[in-house]
C-alpha cells in the first residue's frame, strides 16, 4: 500500500513541488511579517512600564531617597523579563542600572546600548557605560571609555562587544550602569531614555516559531492526506472494492500518510535549514530528546488522523471541511508560530491546555532552544512529557478503534459504497 | 432553457440574450444548490480570513510586545496593524476563493465525467463560465463583508474610518480582472489537471505577492515588479491606504484606481481569449474527457 501511495504519488511531480513551494511561502510569509513587527531598536519606554517620561521630566526628585524602581516588560512580553533599579544616592556620580538577573529571558539578542540624554545648557558631562559580570564577583567590571557630552540633547551608543571583545554579549553580564561624570558636580544631567538595541532576528524566537512550524506541517499534511484520501476513495467509487480485499485495515490507514511524511520530513528539515541561515542560527539542544518528542506527537497526530479517516465515513464531505478548519484550529490555538503567552490567558487555560498537541510544541521547542526562562509554557517539562507518551501511545490506539467502529457502522448500514 | 429556433434545415436553435441568461442562472442556482448543503463550508469561508489576520497579529504582539503598533507604524505607515492585517486577509479570501471555486469546478466535472456532457450542451462557454465565476464572487464578497464585520468586532478596530466608499471602488473594480485571471486559472487546469496542487500553491504564491501581512516595498525590486504586476496587489493597496495611513502606490488614490481599471479592461478578455484557446487545443488532441 505504501509502495502504492508513492507511485501515485511520483506520478504528479508537480505536487512535490507544490508542497515545498507552499510551505517555503508560508516561512516567507509569516517571516516578512515578523520584520514588519520588529524594530531595530526596541526603546524601554515603549515598553508596558510608561512612567519613564515622568523620570526623564524629573529625575532628581527622588534623590536621596536611595533607590528609583523601574520595572519594565518586554521585549517579549515576559513578565518582568527586566527590572532597572536606579540608585540616585548621589547624581554626581551617576545611576546605577541593573537588569534583574532572576526576570531576563534572551540577553544575547542585545547588541547595543543606546543613551539619551537631555542636559541643561552649559553643563558637560562624561558618560561611560559599566557592565559587571557574575553577580557573585561584583569588582569584575567592564567600563566604556568616557564618551564627552555638552548640553542639549544627543544620542550615545555604546556596542557591547566593546566590552571584552566580539564574543561578548549581555548574557553573560549581571549589571549594567550608566555613569555620568560630570563637570558640574552634581548639576543638571538628565537620563532620558535607554535603549536596548536587539539583533534583527531574536534567534530563539525564530526558533520558537520555526519548531512549532514544524510540528505544524506534520500535523496539518497527516490529517489532510488521511481524510482527503478517504473521501477520494469514497468519491471514485473504490472504497468499498478495498473492504473486500483482504488488506489489513491498519497497514492500509498508515501507508496513506508514508509518501507525504518523508516528503514533510524532507522539507522540514530543508525550511529549518533556510530560517537557520537567515535568522543567523536558530538553537539546537538536545537533539535526541527532541526526536523522541517529534516521534510521540506525530504518533498521537496519527491517531487524530484515524478519528478523521473514521469520521470521513461518516460525515463524507463535510470531512474536507473538518479537516481545513482543524488546521488552523490548531495553527492559532496551538500557538505553532508563536509563543503560548501572545494568546489571550483566557484562551490558553480554556482551550490550548485542553488539546494534547500543545504540550508536544511546548515540549519539542522548550527542548530545542535550550529551556530558556519561561519555557516551557504550560506545565513543567516533566508532566507535558507525561502528557507528550501517553498521547503517543492512546491517540493510535483510540483514533485505530474509532476508524474500526465507523466501518464496521457503515457496513451494517449498507452506507460504505455512498458518497 | 427557452431557445429561438431558427430555421437552417437543421434544426439546430439559436440561443437568445434571454436563454443566455437563463444558462448562467441555471449554473448559478445549481451551485448555491449543490454549496448550501455544506454550510459549514460557507461559514468556514467567512471565518477564515479572521483567523489568517489572527496569526501575525499574535505574532507581532510576540515579538514586539507594547511597542507592535509602533514598530509597525515604522515599516507601513499605519500603527493600525490590525485592521491592516484583517484588509489583507479579507481581500486575499476573495481572491482565492476565485481562483479555487472556479478551478474546482472544472477539475470536479473532469473528474465525474460530466465536463464533456457540458460541451455538447448547446449552452455556450461564456455562459457557463458566467454561472460559475459569478457564484464565486458572490460567495467570496459574502465571507469579505462578514469577516471584516466579525473581524473589526473581534480586533476592536474601526471599520468606518477613512475613505470607506473609496475602499469599496476599490474592491469592486478589484474584483473586474479577477474575472480574468480565474479564467485564465481555469484554462491551466484544463492542461495540467493537478487542480489540488495548483491551487494549494497558487493560494500561497497569490498571498505572498499581495502582501496579505506586510507591505510590498519590502520586496527586493524585481519580486515588486512581480507583485505590482498583480492586480489585487493593487487592490489590497487601494483598500487599505483608502482606510489607514497607508501610501498609493502613484501617491494618489485616482493614479491607483487608474492602473486597477486598465487592469479590470484588459484582463477578462485576456483570461477568456486564453481559456477559449486552452479548450479549442485540448479538444484538438486528447479531448476534454481525459482527467
Amino acid at each position: 500500500m505504501s509502495k502504492k501511495t508513492i507511485v501515485e504519488f511520483s506520478r504528479y511531480p508537480l505536487s512535490f513541488g507544490a508542497i515545498f513551494l507552499q510551505i517555503f511561502l508560508m516561512v516567507l510569509m509569516f517571516m516578512f511579517a515578523v520584520f514588519a513587527f520588529s524594530s531595530p531598536t526596541q526603546a524601554l519606554d515603549s515598553f508596558e512600564d510608561t512612567s519613564l517620561s515622568g523620570w526623564a521630566e524629573d529625575p532628581f526628585s527622588h534623590v536621596g531617597e536611595g533607590e528609583f524602581h523601574h520595572i519594565l516588560t518586554g521585549p517579549y512580553g515576559e513578565e518582568p523579563s527586566m527590572a532597572i533599579f536606579l540608585n540616585l544616592t548621589d547624581p554626581a556620580h551617576g545611576y546605577g542600572v541593573e537588569k534583574n538577573p532572576e526576570g531576563v529571558s534572551d540577553w544575547t539578542a542585545f547588541k547595543q546600548i543606546e543613551v539619551s540624554l537631555y542636559m541643561s545648557n552649559g553643563t558637560t558631562a562624561g558618560v561611560s557605560i559599566q557592565l559587571r559580570g557574575d553577580s557573585a564577583l561584583n569588582e569584575t567590571w567592564w567600563e566604556s571609555d568616557i564618551v564627552g557630552f555638552g548640553g542639549g540633547q544627543d544620542t550615545l551608543v555604546f556596542n557591547i562587544t566593546d566590552f571584552g571583545g566580539e564574543n561578548r554579549t549581555l548574557e553573560s553580564v549581571d549589571s549594567l550602569s550608566i555613569r555620568f561624570q560630570n563637570a558640574d558636580n552634581g548639576t543638571v544631567a538628565y537620563l532620558t531614555q535607554v535603549d536596548m538595541v536587539l539583533t534583527p532576528q531574536g534567534t530563539k524566537l525564530a526558533g520558537v516559531m520555526m519548531y512549532g512550524f514544524v510540528i505544524f506541517i506534520f500535523l496539518s499534511f497527516i490529517l489532510w492526506e488521511v481524510g482527503f484520501s478517504i473521501r477520494e476513495e469514497q468519491f471514485r467509487g473504490t472504497l468499498e472494492s478495498l473492504y473486500l480485499s483482504p488488506a489489513n485495515k491498519f497497514s492500509n490507514l498508515i501507508s496513506r500518510v508514508f509518501a507525504i511524511f518523508m516528503w514533510i520530513a524532507v522539507i522540514a528539515s530543508i525550511a529549518l535549514v533556510v530560517v537557520s541561515n537567515i535568522a543567523g542560527g536558530l538553537p539546537l539542544n538536545n537533539i535526541a530528546l527532541a526526536f523522541l518528542i517529534l516521534f510521540l506527537t506525530v504518533s498521537g497526530i496519527l491517531g487524530m488522523a484515524f478519528f478523521i479517516a473514521g469520521l470521513t465515513i461518516r460525515i463524507k464531505e463535510s470531512a474536507a471541511l473538518l479537516v481545513n478548519f482543524l488546521q488552523f484550529f490548531f495553527m492559532i490555538f496551538c500557538a505553532a508560530f508563536f509563543p503560548f503567552r501572545a494568546l489571550p490567558s483566557v484562551v490558553v487555560d480554556y482551550v490550548s491546555r485542553w488539546i494534547p498537541v500543545s504540550y508536544g510544541v511546548d515540549a519539542f521547542r522548550s527542548v530545542l532552544i535550550g529551556f530558556p526562562k519561561g519555557y516551557p509554557e504550560l506545565l513543567p517539562f516533566e508532566i507535558e512529557m507525561v502528557v507528550v507518551v501517553l498521547f503517543g501511545i492512546l491517540s493510535p490506539l483510540l483514533g485505530y478503534l474509532y476508524y474500526v467502529h465507523s466501518e464496521k457502522k457503515a457496513r451494517i448500514q449498507g452506507t460504505l459504497s455512498e458518497y | 432553457m427557452t431557445a429561438k429556433t431558427v430555421h437552417k434545415n437543421l434544426g439546430l436553435s439559436e440561443m437568445s440574450w434571454r436563454s443566455s441568461l437563463g444558462v448562467t442562472k441555471t449554473v448559478l442556482i445549481a451551485r448555491f444548490k449543490i454549496v448550501l448543503r455544506y454550510k459549514g463550508a460557507i461559514v468556514f469561508d467567512m471565518i477564515l480570513p479572521v483567523i489568517l489576520a489572527a496569526l501575525p497579529i499574535l505574532l507581532g504582539v510576540a515579538i514586539a510586545g507594547q511597542a507592535a503598533a509602533q514598530n509597525f507604524k515604522d515599516a507601513t505607515g499605519t500603527e493600525n496593524y490590525k485592521l491592516y492585517m484583517l484588509i489583507g486577509a479579507s481581500t486575499f479570501i476573495v481572491v482565492t476563493l476565485m481562483l479555487w471555486l472556479v478551478g474546482y469546478w472544472i477539475r470536479r466535472e473532469m473528474e465525474t465525467g460530466t465536463l464533456e456532457s457540458v460541451y455538447a450542451s448547446p449552452a455556450k462557454r461564456v455562459e457557463v463560465l458566467s454561472g460559475v465565476t459569478l457564484y464565486a464572487l458572490i460567495r467570496s464578497l459574502m465571507a469579505f463583508a462578514f469577516a471584516m464585520v466579525v473581524g473589526s468586532l473581534i480586533f476592536q478596530v474601526d471599520l468606518f474610518q477613512g475613505e470607506l466608499a473609496l475602499a469599496l471602488v476599490f474592491v469592486v473594480i478589484g474584483i473586474i480582472p479577477l474575472w480574468g485571471i480565474s479564467f485564465a486559472f481555469g484554462a491551466l487546469i484544463l492542461k495540467v489537471k493537478e487542480a489540488d496542487s495548483l491551487i494549494q500553491v497558487m493560494q500561497w504564491v497569490v498571498a505572498f505577492f499581495m502582501g496579505i501581512f506586510f507591505p510590498i516595498t519590502v520586496f527586493p525590486p524585481f519580486l515588486r515588479f512581480v507583485a505590482l504586476s498583480f492586480p489585487p496587489t493593487w487592490m489590497t493597496n487601494g483598500v487599505r491606504a483608502s482606510l489607514l495611513d497607508v501610501a498609493y502606490f502613484f501617491g494618489t488614490w485616482y493614479f491607483d484606481l487608474a492602473v486597477l481599471l486598465a487592469f479590470a479592461a484588459v484582463l477578462p478578455l485576456v483570461g477568456y481569449t486564453v481559456f477559449l484557446k486552452t479548450e479549442s487545443r485540448i479538444k484538438k488532441n486528447e479531448g476534454v474527457g481525459q482527467f
